[in-house]
């Protein structure tokens, strides 16, 4: 779609009228309110600077908080090694046994496969969980 | 085409020098009431709206410092301010629906061609779709150039232009020249 082009030159009647129209001036009073509300909107800067000692001291609480509680949280999930039984004599034989099976892995792969087995057997699986038609006993179709 | 003298306030308006608001109040403070006049309709909202948009200004003062044209910023305050104000009264029109209306008194008389044809242009211009408004309005009453009233609607010169094109267009078919 074409747009017109913006109107230029002399201006047309209508556009005097409308633009010589009468409109209530603003009140003499106008200039002094508005004078007073940027005034007072300066005015109230000051405060917020004095209320960001509160909020630094509140945000860095919150913060504190949430750090000790992740940290908690961490500690409480985070199995160390040793915990888990792990000793380098039993994870080099294991790899040991692994490469007995796979003479092709060499030492650096036969431990990665021996730490990948021990984590998967940390994993338990989920119930599988199937539906079922009807539960209500009488209703199954016989 | 921006404004020089208007946009060389800029550095101490964003430094938070109150005088250079000062300033620009005096140096729009007309074209800002007249197009929020022609927005509302209502001379107490017009002034109210001006205030709003002065005191917007300062609470962003940190933020002038991005602005390209200062004329285009302030009249899309003046905008914005202005749709709030419309949002809130179609709510009280809402509200107020469910009371009954009460009986109003006879217009005052009006005895000067001049009023009789003002009021008839201020209704017509009342009557416009609210976007073809907001050009004439930015354009007569707050004499933006059609670059920055593209730039105060978020919309382009060229439309701009064509909405103020369709405006005029209609308020000649309500009001013939001359009449």
């Amino acid at each position: 779609m074409n747009e017109p082009e913006a109107p230029s030159g002399p201006r047309s009647d209508l556009e005097r009228r409308l633009a010589a129209r009468s409109v209530p001036a603003p009140s003499p009073e106008l200039r002094a309110r508005v004078l007073a509300a940027i005034d007072a909107e300066f005015a109230r800067g000051p405060a917020r600077v004095r209320s960001r000692p509160w909020s630094f001291a509140a945000a860095a609480a919150a913060v504190a908080l949430v750090w000790a509680n992740l940290s908690l949280s961490a500690a409480n999930v985070t199995r160390p090694l040793d915990s888990a039984g792990l000793r380098a004599d039993d994870l080099h034989a294991e790899a040991a046994r692994v490469r007995a099976l796979f003479p092709e892995l060499n030492e650096q792969d036969a431990l990665r496969e021996t730490l990948l087995a021990r984590a998967g057997g940390r994993i338990v699986p989920l119930p599988r969980v199937e539906s079922r038609r009807s539960v209500l006993p009488g209703l199954a179709k016989e | 085409m921006s404004s020089p003298p208007i946009d060389d306030l800029i550095p101490d308006l964003s430094a938070g020098r109150e005088a250079a608001f000062v300033a620009l109040y005096d140096a729009l403070a007309g074209p800002l009431h007249r197009t929020a006049w022609t927005l509302t309709g209502s001379a107490a909202e017009a002034e109210d709206l001006v205030q709003e948009t002065m005191v917007a200004l300062v609470r962003a003062r940190t933020s002038l410092t991005g602005v390209r044209n200062l004329r285009a910023y302030l009249f899309a305050t003046l905008r914005h301010a202005a749709a709030a104000r419309a949002e809130r009264r179609a709510t009280e029109r809402r509200a107020l629906a469910r009371v009954p209306a009460r009986e109003t008194g006879p217009e005052p008389p009006r005895s000067a061609q001049a009023a009789i044809d003002s009021d008839r242009l201020a209704r017509a211009v009342a009557a416009l779709p609210s976007e073809q408004r907001e050009v004439l309005a930015l354009k007569l009453d707050g004499g933006l150039t059609f670059a920055e009233v593209g730039s105060t609607l978020g919309i382009s010169p060229n439309t701009a232009a064509s909405r103020y094109q369709y405006a005029l267009n209609q308020l000649r078919e309500l009001l013939p020249e001359g009449e």
